[in-house]
């Protein structure tokens, strides 16, 4: 695939770039530079400033455990056949210390059986979210209060399943390589 | 009817009433003079969350430079082809105060050709529908299209990140259950 956007590492001349860099650094989004996700939009730092406050904001901040945020992650990634963000959560859960057998459920069995009934309800809300947001019902909702999250969480749940498309959106279409990977 | 709480007067609620302000002064009110319009509201039990929400809109949507009116043509067609009729309603709206044509309106919702649209519109509207509908299926013939139509990378990054917020935006409405304002 040709590169679609120009992927930009170094920031000298251009601090608005190097600020925000820093920051995504600074919050473990990358070592030297930022992700393919981000650099990749290095061409718009006022898109780039944008999108980086709804990950903060969503994925990096809130009330539900980083954990079961980056298994939503997964799980709607390998629906969605985003092998850039498959790759990326599991990564991530790895490295949480999620074990292995979870981390299996998430991706390739449909019933989660691996993955505890609350985080699973969780998933199963979030996938529907994603997949067909018209479908979720009161039901729905009732499931996950009766589990005991709050009106709150619930709402943080919904809009991870938001999230996640979006982020394999522009991972989709920026055709960016994973992480490590060279450019194909 | 909406699953979650709205609350319309944020006074208390430091964090929320400061939203409230910037998204009020930036035209987004409801059908109440002086509340934000339901998709804000709906997401007043966590200011935490709405305030990315709004940088996303703020940034994606308010700012850039792609025209406004392209802009919410775009939104439109994708809040069709979602069948979210909030959005839908919204988007109609907004490209009506704006003095975009009835036809060229009725073009984005109810032709799958747009021919009613000019052609570097109908170009960028197509790109946007396909991102939204299957990012996968993206290929790179569809960006020389639009660089064909004279479009910058940044401006197509700008089309692409519309269409993914247009998504978004309008899975929130459908799974809060928003009414129309």
């Amino acid at each position: 695939m040709a590169k679609r956007f120009r992927r930009i590492d170094r920031t000298e001349n251009n601090p608005e770039l190097g600020s925000l860099y820093a920051e995504m650094i600074e919050s473990g989004l990358g070592e030297r530079v930022p992700l393919n996700w981000f650099t990749a939009q290095a061409e718009r730092p006022d898109i780039l400033a944008a999108t980086w406050k709804l990950v903060k904001g969503v994925l990096l901040q809130g009330q539900l455990p980083p954990t079961v945020k980056q298994m939503i992650l997964l799980k709607i990634s390998t629906h969605n056949q985003c092998r850039y963000c498959a790759a990326l959560y599991t990564s991530a859960l790895e490295a949480m210390g999620v074990p292995k057998e979870i981390i299996d459920s998430v991706t390739e069995d449909l019933s989660l059986a691996k993955v505890p009934p609350p985080q699973r309800a969780i998933l199963e809300f979030a996938m529907k979210v994603a997949r067909e947001p018209s479908s979720v019902t009161d039901e729905d909702f009732r499931r996950l209060r009766e589990l005991g999250l709050s009106e709150g969480e619930t709402m943080e749940v919904a809009m991870m399943g938001a999230f996640a498309n979006f982020i394999n959106t522009w991972a989709d279409v920026s055709g960016i390589p994973v992480e490590g990977e060279a450019e194909s | 009817m909406s699953r979650f709480k709205q609350t319309k007067d944020p006074r208390g609620n430091t964090a929320l009433e400061a939203l409230y302000k910037e998204i009020l002064e930036a035209g987004a009110e409801g059908s109440e003079p002086g509340v934000p319009n339901n998709l804000v509201t709906s997401l007043s039990e966590r200011p935490d969350l709405l305030a990315p929400t709004w940088e996303l809109f703020k940034g994606v949507v308010v700012g850039g430079v792609v025209p406004s009116t392209v802009k919410e043509m775009i939104l439109m067609a994708i809040a069709m082809q979602n069948d979210c009729q909030y959005c839908s309603v919204a988007h109609t709206r907004a490209l009506e105060a704006m003095g975009v044509p009835t036809e060229v309106i009725q073009s984005c919702t109810s032709d799958p050709e747009l021919a009613q649209v000019p052609p570097l519109q109908r170009a960028m509207i197509k790109f946007g529908l396909k991102t939204a509908r299957d990012p996968k299926s993206v290929t790179d013939d569809d960006f020389q299209t639009l660089r064909d139509h004279g479009l910058s990378d940044g401006e197509i990054m700008e089309v692409t990140m519309l269409a993914a917020a247009g998504n978004f935006l309008d899975t929130w409405a459908h799974v809060s259950g928003i009414q129309v304002d």
